[in-house]
């Protein structure tokens, strides 16, 4: 070993070996320093700025174009903790038709069970649901009547009526979610919320129900638009 | 770099000497000529105007914010988004000209610096831009798609701009943005998404994005962190620990994880790229190498990495399953250029180009053989635990011997100390794990202390000329 060792130290080195021997990183900064500090032209600013620009108006591509194609509709929710309505920045709501309890009456659900390949009468979690919904007529003004749910199924249904949508949601960890569940409160009405929401509460001794009204999309995708507390409304 | 002040130190110095004598004045003017003593002051009064710019600055950020977020309320959506893209605008716009005057005008250090922190700034508000779209359009994302967004803008603007600084922030965004959608590739078995297919292909892409970025940054920095990324991702997306996971259906999945990440950094060349010409970052790969080398020889080294484990997570069952959850194309890829590179590399076998005292290609090649054989053997034919653990140290010990040799050859300071290092580790290792007596324990403690101060002594003493040879490195 010593004697391979040494020989291949005594072994001349090739040129560009030599080179990039003694030449060390920091050289070849320094002699680079000129070249990359030439004035760039303006579009190598600009490209990737409007990448960014792109990518940051991607984020709401898909709820702006919900809003734009899609068919409003009314759903009926409370919040998920009544005790804290509001926790910190975020209102948290759960919808009649999020819970399995209320799914499971309408008919499709067996189907759905049992086509899914969780065990007993539970859905493997991950599974796409589409439920559809009826518009209900509203007796005159004020907080209009949520919208019934009709049926559920595993694939988008192909026929519907005008007065009915069908809406996707995913089921995970024992709820369905429709992508409508959290939202963000800005602070001046927070108070307001809470406020009604406590009224309410201690005027009838129940969690108080909140309407939203959503806008779904022919591809069953959904994103709020407004909610009624009592019967003040709030825009998101 | 601001509180550097050797020529100021130099000048009073040197003024010094002259009245003393002990240098004539013409000498003092070669010396005032050599320091640019005479620009001492601009120097200073740059260095004040850049901290007046930049504590500045951050107090004007410090206003804007505050005033934004009392009246962020009020404004409709549209004239958030209008603000907040027109401040992004206005600040990326203003960071380029700064960081690099149009033609003509003299660039000044300062005005480089304050762009380039504005630039900078233009990537945190890029950041902030997004998590606000999603906030206004009650949009639920997950944290691994925002920054995986994140880092995916300011590694173009890192490209084309080939700034350092924005390069290694775009790494560290890509890497929170995997680490925090890891989880999500084992545990949920929703719908494929892009951040999840970028979370599975990362090894690739940190390969094909990062090592190009570090060749338009001119960073060594960037480079190391794309090995690590490489590396670390690969380790992680394949779970090949311990070595039994798959052994029922892919037994080469080990095998891959550990030989590709040595096996790559040591053929690296920077010639296969058609138009570099300068060996940049060879000699930092096979450091690299080498640590890779000795992270996989100890963690290998250990004895429950060869037992069977009882317990089974996320093991996938069916061959369909493991094609879903394994990056078998990015294996395939890699693979791919590892070869190619190792081709290179022989062909250049007449002139090394490093000098080669103990880690030859041929031993290295032994080692990845060994690396690559083992667990394949031990999962396939037979069960070899006490073998494997056996080879694993012998390779440990081999390694730190070659490094230690290498350290003394090449009197180089660090991978004396490296082989050094492994060598420690390597026996206090064996002797926790081997549950021995707490008398010997103090006794290997007390060994490996004394052994290491007697060998850092006498290695210091036999370098010649002191610190003049350490500097290099």
């Amino acid at each position: 070993m010593t004697n391979s060792s040494s020989e291949s130290k005594n072994k001349t080195l090739s040129p560009e070996a030599e080179f990039s021997n003694k030449v060390t990183f920091r050289d070849y900064l320094i002699a680079s320093e000129q070249k990359s500090n030439k004035p760039l032209p303006f579009w190598r600013l600009l490209a990737p700025l409007a990448l960014q620009t792109g990518l940051i108006m991607a984020v709401p591509a898909q709820a702006v174009y919900t809003d734009v194609t899609g068919k409003t509709v009314i759903l009926q929710t409370v919040p998920v903790d009544p005790n804290n309505v509001l926790d910190g920045n975020t209102l948290a709501l759960d919808y009649n038709i999020s819970r399995t309890a209320n799914l499971s009456r309408l008919p499709g659900w067996q189907t759905l069970v049992s086509k899914g390949r969780g065990s007993g009468r539970r859905l493997p979690d991950g599974t796409n649901i589409y439920v559809t919904l009826q518009e209900q007529l509203s007796t005159g003004r004020g907080v209009p009547r949520a919208w019934r749910p009709l049926r559920v199924s595993s694939d988008r249904p192909t026929t519907l009526r005008a007065n009915q949508v069908a809406l996707k949601g995913v089921y995970q960890d024992g709820s369905v979610n429709y992508g409508l569940e959290t939202y963000y409160i800005p602070e001046n009405q927070r108070q307001q919320i809470t406020n009604d929401l406590r009224t309410q509460r201690a005027r009838r001794g129940q969690v108080p129900p909140i309407v939203v009204k959503a806008k779904v999309d022919p591809q069953g995708k959904a994103v709020p638009v407004s909610m009624w507390v009592r019967d003040r409304n709030y825009r998101f | 770099m601001f509180l550097d002040s050797f020529p100021q130190k130099l000048r009073k110095e040197a003024q010094l000497w002259r009245d003393e004598g002990l240098i004539s004045s013409s000498l003092y003017e070669q010396i005032a000529e050599r320091y640019q003593f005479k620009n001492l002051e601009a120097a200073a009064r740059d260095r004040n105007k850049a901290i007046a710019i930049a504590v500045g600055s951050i107090l004007l950020c410090l206003g804007i914010i505050t005033f934004v977020s009392g009246n962020w309320q009020g404004g409709s959506r549209e004239v958030k988004f209008i603000l907040m893209m027109s401040l992004f605008f206005a600040i990326a716009i203003t960071g380029f000209y700064n960081w690099r005057p149009p033609e003509g005008k003299k660039p000044e250090r300062s005005k480089r610096i304050l762009g380039e922190g504005l630039l900078i700034l233009s990537a945190f508000i890029f950041g902030a831009n997004l998590l606000l779209m999603a906030q206004m359009f009650n949009i639920v994302g997950s944290t691994s798609q925002l920054f995986l967004a994140w880092g995916l803008g300011v590694v173009v603007m890192a490209f084309s701009l080939s700034i350092n600084s924005l390069g290694i922030l775009s790494i560290v965004l890509v890497e929170i943005g995997y680490w925090t959608g890891l989880e999500d590739l084992w545990y949920a078995s929703g719908e494929l998404t892009w951040s999840r297919l970028v979370v599975q292909h990362l090894p690739l892409l940190a390969w094909l994005v990062f090592v190009p970025l570090a060749y338009f940054c001119r960073s060594r920095w960037i480079f190391a962190l794309a090995a690590f990324v490489f590396a670390s991702s690969l380790q992680a997306n394949l779970n090949p620990l311990p070595l039994l996971n798959y052994a029922d259906i892919a037994p080469w999945v080990a095998s891959f994880a550990f030989a590709l990440p040595p096996a790559l950094f040591w053929s690296y060349d920077d010639l296969l790229f058609p138009t570099i010409n300068y060996r940049l970052f060879q000699s930092l790969a096979r450091n690299l190498a080498l640590v890779s080398f000795g992270v996989v020889f100890y963690v290998l080294s250990f004895r429950w990495v060869w037992e069977s484990p009882n317990y089974g997570y996320n093991q996938p069952t069916n061959v369909t399953n493991l094609f879903q959850s394994l990056p078998i194309v990015d294996l395939g890829i890699l693979s791919g250029l590892a070869v190619l590179q190792w081709l290179f590399l022989l062909r250049q076998r007449n002139n090394p180009p490093r000098r080669e005292v103990i880690f030859t290609t041929a031993v290295i090649g032994t080692f990845l053989a060994f690396i690559a054989i083992a667990p394949f053997w031990h999962q396939t034919i037979s069960r070899i635990d006490e073998l494997g653990v056996f080879i694993f140290n012998v390779l440990l010990a081999t390694l730190a011997w070659g490094l230690i040799q290498e350290g003394l050859k090449l009197s180089n300071r660090s991978s004396f100390w490296g082989g050094m290092l492994l060598v420690t580790l390597q026996i206090i290792s064996r002797v926790q794990e081997y549950d021995t007596d707490l008398l010997f324990k103090s006794l290997v403690f007390i060994l490996c202390g004394s052994a290491l101060i007697s060998a850092g002594l006498w290695f210091e003493r036999r370098l010649p000329g002191g610190s003049s040879s350490a500097s290099k490195k």
